[in-house]
């Protein structure tokens, strides 16, 4: 009976989501004191009651009940436990529930957390989210059924792809969902500030925290992902510029430039009508990236099974929130009234033009992922639009970007002076100067590799000297330092951490890409091959037992001068339910890089194909991934109201002193 | 029945909820006024337009409010200093003075706007409306019969699947050692005739027709070409071609009919023949002169039936009247509820193909949905499996034979007709 009325929840949830859609902009359309407090209700009870249906299909999932078709397609008696609840998930009808689930507790946060939010701003927000929350229970519930019964059920099922039972994978889709659906949060704001031709005080100041949040959740998901994908393809690669990663990507871009631009609605009053329309584009490129997973138009390793009903459904969809909300857009943004003026230089100025290079670079991934598609369907002719197109259109908007992202911060608002800015770089100008020199004596070049290292030291080190200049180190005592550091808002460190992660990022990817050697060879037991300074010897191969795979283990020793020897065990798995192999390379991170072994197969003479990489500085990666994730953390906690302090104009300011600081 | 109840407290529960503020609104409303909900019933227009103007203003001023009072605490924290303070002041205040013009236009513009009570019985309708609709929607998608069935549960089930594949290894065992004796035999005498044919049918119980096309083709030659033996051989070599009528299959049982013997095999397949090349009629002739010359107790004369009954649905010829059997022999299950009855069969002869491939395959779900709320009706799973072949999706037959074994495992009878069915029409059996 679980089951069922897990069934009966998720309909009932889309009969709220249908009350949840209408009766919120009823509410506020009359200012009806009553129906405004009915209107976060219906949010709530929306989330309860698909939570409840997500818990019963776990329910199902883990006692194995193969009366639903979708625990005998996507699970197995053998599986561990954990594999039992993540594989809910890891199928298109179970993670479509997820992400409506998502959505929903998006709703109901906003509708618990809102109560200091003009109510009838609320309810349409809430409101909005209903409407998204329709067309996706809908969906669910006519096309993905995960409820799906079967009167005979088997005794077993079939199991789960075995590339997907591993825990890295297992909590990527809900880190990549709450990043997407956190989107909706922003995209239903600025819907409801659309239809009621006004942008709050209040608005601004609760776009802000929920993009930072869905921002944060897009990096871990994202990081995540690239880091599975580095460990458990066995080859270490940890992107492809494959269509649903860029799918990921592109509302990574839209919501970064969103963040930005939100921040100079909430101190500056400004750029109002602009973010709003990152907001929606923001979310648009969530469904998008829902849409290319879902209706099978790309082939990729993420493509659920294609149904082309399924694709209808979901283009339509796409094509009414996107074509509605913009449509809205055209309407009601003219009505909307700009707020503070601010010269071109200027931390405003400064965050346009990040805004400005993101929405070029999100353009361009979404030219390069979509392009091949529209060609064709146009001609029929198949092309594949890989690396080389995203390399070469990325660094030249990057690199810009990057520059400016350590200069922006020491620009004040409304006006500023670049050069005296780019003055207190000066620091950061000699190490990277150093760096590049340092790096050239080292390692001779790549020519790409100098450049990286020398913007990734520019971004790092300014990024820490506009926070020095904050808290004046070592300018005045490092008591007063100490005490201005503790002052200093947490949104300031937030800043800081998260660029300084880019930076290491940059290096990260730099060095792994730039230094990487790899070795392929046949080994037998007992032989040793010398990868760089590293020595790898094979010292034996066992068969061993999983609890659903059988697995053959080497034991390899790796020797490297100066350090201690230690021992990587690859293994190479069959699932014997699925009959799949899978790769598991082992891999020992360190500070200055990985080395990673990878087992293959044995050859009709009794050797083993094996490969070892040494792959310098790639760990950076995902620290610096973490990093970023961290500062967005540190800034989501700041809930202070925030003002930007505008610089006054020079006249004014030169009674006082040059006063170019920056303020917060 | 506790569903329904369960299902019930939760849709009440969910509309408590939801609705409580209206339902608390109306009570407080009647009873008292002075409160600010009920407020809003009983206030003219104008005001209540004024009320929502200082709400807003009110809330939009808090905001400016700690606005100003956070620049304070910066300058304590000294993040700003005195000059930076005052920009910020200023601009505050700047978006306070904005706040207060644009409501102020605002209420200047409005004049009057109509106010009225039905918004509250509207949304409140369209909150039931919505979860009524929703139980609608659930009937149409949902199973509330179906009972969860963890696996933990189904012990039984598991036992009693691994008992049948034990007795079909002892019965497999049993065909092979059958198969090895009679192999030794006819090594040491190769003449005797019984043998060959036993050894031909032990072949093909075990599903090697190949093999027992060779068995009867010796009975064949040692009869002096046997009627019965030819239909044998045939039947082996349409089974090895996966029940197409091959040349060499055709030209032995047209030989056996010349010899004059009546093995219903003749017959039948000869019709089958007739089926294959598109001659319909002439295999619906053959089949029911074999169906009414067959004796009433024949074993083979319910299949000859169903045959026929089939055929003449799935190509629209009538047939009524002209199968001359005695009651008994006429099968329950045709003259059942889920039959093609004679109304159907006679609007199906004036139908085109298309829609006549349409009704064909509505009866046929009609018939599988029945299937899974009833699994016990060996001859509605025999019906579906013939059905799904004659309109040949060979992998639903093949399924629908499966989900048979299952339902019907304690049914030993029935699974030993379903299994000799299955072979007949070309399917695997275990």
């Amino acid at each position: 009976m679980i089951v069922e009325l897990g069934h009966y929840a998720l309909v009932l949830a889309l009969a709220m989501a249908f009350a949840q859609s209408t009766v919120p902009f009823l509410a506020a359309a009359r200012n009806d004191a009553a129906l405004l407090r009915v209107a976060p209700r219906t949010a709530i009870a929306s989330f309860v009651l698909i939570a409840f249906a997500f818990g019963a299909l776990t329910y199902a999932y883990v006692t194995s009940d193969f009366s639903v078709l979708n625990v005998v397609e996507n699970s197995h008696t053998a599986k561990p436990l954990i594999y039992k609840i993540t594989g809910v998930w890891a199928n298109h009808e179970g993670s479509m529930l997820l992400w409506v689930m998502i959505l929903a507790l998006f709703g109901a946060a906003v509708s618990a957390f809102g109560r200091n939010l003009p109510p009838s701003l609320l309810a349409r927000v809430v409101g909005v989210m209903g409407l998204i929350a329709v067309g996706f229970l809908l969906f669910i519930l006519l096309t993905s059924n995960p409820f799906e019964r079967i009167a005979n059920p088997p005794l077993n099922g079939q199991g789960m792809n075995p590339l997907l039972q591993d825990p890295g994978i297992a909590i990527h889709p809900p880190f990549l969902y709450l990043g997407y659906v956190g989107f909706s949060v922003a995209f239903a704001f600025a819907v409801a500030a659309l239809i009621e031709g006004r942008v709050d005080p209040a608005w601004a100041r609760w776009v802000r925290p929920w993009t930072l949040a869905a921002w944060v959740f897009l990096t871990a998901g994202i990081g995540l992902g690239s880091w599975w994908s580095y460990y458990e393809l066995g080859w270490g690669g940890w992107w492809f510029w494959d269509p649903v990663e860029n799918a990921s990507f592109m509302p990574w871009l839209a919501g970064t430039a969103l963040l930005h631009s939100a921040i100079v609605v909430e101190k500056r009053d400004a750029l109002k009508s602009w973010t709003i329309f990152l907001a929606i584009i923001a979310f648009s490129f969530s469904l998008l990236g829902t849409f290319l997973v879902r209706s099978g138009a790309l082939t990729s390793v993420h493509a659920f099974a294609t149904d082309p009903k399924r694709g209808i459904f979901i283009l339509a969809l796409l094509a009414l929130s996107v074509g509605g909300s913009f449509a809205l857009y055209a309407w009601r943004a003219p009505t909307l009234k700009g707020g503070g003026l601010f010269q071109p230089i200027s931390r405003e100025g400064a965050l346009v033009f990040n805004n400005v290079l993101l929405s070029i670079a999100a353009a361009m991934v979404f030219l390069g992922t979509l392009y091949p598609l529209f060609l064709e369907t146009l001609t029929g002719e198949k092309i594949s639009v890989g690396a080389p197109f995203f390399d070469s259109t990325f660094v030249p908007i990057m690199t810009p970007l990057i520059i400016a992202m350590a200069i922006g911060p020491f620009l004040p608002w409304k006006r500023a002076d670049l050069f005296v800015a780019i003055g207190k770089l000066k620091l950061a100008i000699a190490i990277v100067v150093v760096t590049v020199l340092v790096t050239y004596w080292l390692s001779g070049g790549p020519a790409f590799a100098l450049f990286g290292m020398g913007l990734a030291v520019w971004l790092f080190v300014g990024s820490l000297l506009e926070w020095a200049g904050r808290i004046k180190l070592f300018r005045e005592p490092l008591g007063n330092s100490f005490r201005r550091m503790r002052n200093l808002p947490r949104s300031a460190h937030g800043m800081m951490l998260a660029h300084a992660g880019v930076a290491i990022v940059i290096a990260g990817i730099t060095g792994s890409q730039a230094w990487t050697t790899e070795s392929v060879q046949a080994m037998a037991v007992g032989d040793s091959v010398k990868v760089g300074s590293y020595t790898f010897t094979l010292d034996d191969i066992k068969e061993v037992q999983g609890p659903n795979y059988m697995a053959r283990q080497a034991h390899i020793t790796v020797q490297h001068p100066g350090d201690k020897t230690t021992i990587l065990a690859p293994e190479k798995r069959i699932y014997t339910v699925e009959g799949q192999p899978t790769t598991e390379a082992a891999i020992k991170s360190g500070f200055i890089g990985d080395v990673y072994a990878v087992l293959g197969d044995p050859d009709d003479n009794g050797t083993w194909v094996t490969r070892f990489y040494i792959k310098p500085m790639i760990p950076w990666m995902w620290v610096g991934g973490l990093i970023m994730v961290a500062g967005g953390l540190l800034s989501l906690s700041d809930r202070r109201y925030r003002v930007g302090a505008p610089n006054r104009s020079r006249k004014k300011a030169a009674k006082t002193g040059p006063t170019a600081q920056p303020a917060e | 029945m506790t569903v329904w109840i369960v299902f019930a407290l939760v849709t009440l529960a969910v509309a408590g909820y939801v609705l409580w503020p209206v339902m608390a609104g109306t009570r407080r409303g009647s009873s008292a006024a002075g409160d600010e909900t009920a407020d809003q019933k009983t206030v003219p227009s104008s005001t209540r337009s004024d009320l929502s103007d200082q709400d807003e203003l009110q809330r939009d001023l808090s905001v400016y409010r700690d606005q100003l009072a956070e620049i304070n605490r910066d300058i304590e924290r000294g993040v700003l200093n005195a000059e930076q303070a005052d920009a910020a002041r200023i601009e505050v205040q700047r978006r306070i003075l904005a706040t207060d013009q644009r409501i102020q236009a605002r209420a200047k513009k409005r004049t009057g706007k109509k106010t009225g009570t039905f918004a509250r019985p509207v949304a409140v309708a369209l909150i039931l409306i919505s979860l009524i609709g929703g139980l609608g929607l659930y009937l149409d998608l949902g199973h509330p019969a179906l009972p969860d069935r963890p696996i933990a549960q189904r012990s039984d089930e598991i036992l009693a699947a691994r008992n049948a594949r034990l007795q079909n290894n002892e019965r497999e065992q049993a065909l092979r050692k059958a198969v090895a004796d009679l192999s030794n035999k006819l090594i040491q005498n190769p003449g005797n005739i019984e043998n060959w044919e036993m050894l031909g049918n032990s072949l093909m119980a075990l599903n090697r027709p190949q093999e027992a096309q060779t068995a009867f083709l010796e009975a064949v030659k040692l009869s002096n070409r046997d009627g019965a033996y030819l239909a044998m051989y045939a039947e082996a070599i349409i089974r090895a071609s996966d029940g197409q009528v091959t040349a060499a299959a055709r030209g032995a049982l047209e030989e056996a009919a010349k010899s004059g013997n009546h093995n219903p095999r003749i017959a039948f397949y000869l019709g089958v023949a007739d089926l294959q090349q598109g001659q319909t009629q002439a295999a619906l002739e053959r089949w029911i002169a074999l169906a009414n010359s067959a004796p009433a107790d024949a074993s083979w004369l319910p299949l000859v039936v169903r045959q026929i009954e089939q055929t003449a649905t799935a190509s629209g010829i009538d047939i009524s009247g002209r199968l001359k059997l005695p009651s008994v022999t006429t099968p329950p299950a045709i003259a059942g509820n889920a039959g093609p009855s004679q109304e159907d069969m006679k609007a199906a002869a004036e139908m085109t193909p298309e829609e006549r491939r349409k009704m064909i395959e509505g009866m046929v779900d009609r018939l599988a949905s029945k299937l899974a709320e009833n699994p016990q009706d060996p001859d509605g799973w025999a019906r579906l499996m013939r059905a799904y072949m004659v309109m040949g999706m060979k992998d639903k037959a093949q399924e629908s034979y499966q989900q048979a074994q299952t339902a019907l495992k304690d049914n030993k009878p029935a699974l030993a007709q379903l299994a000799a069915l299955a072979d007949q029409v070309g399917l695997t059996t275990n």
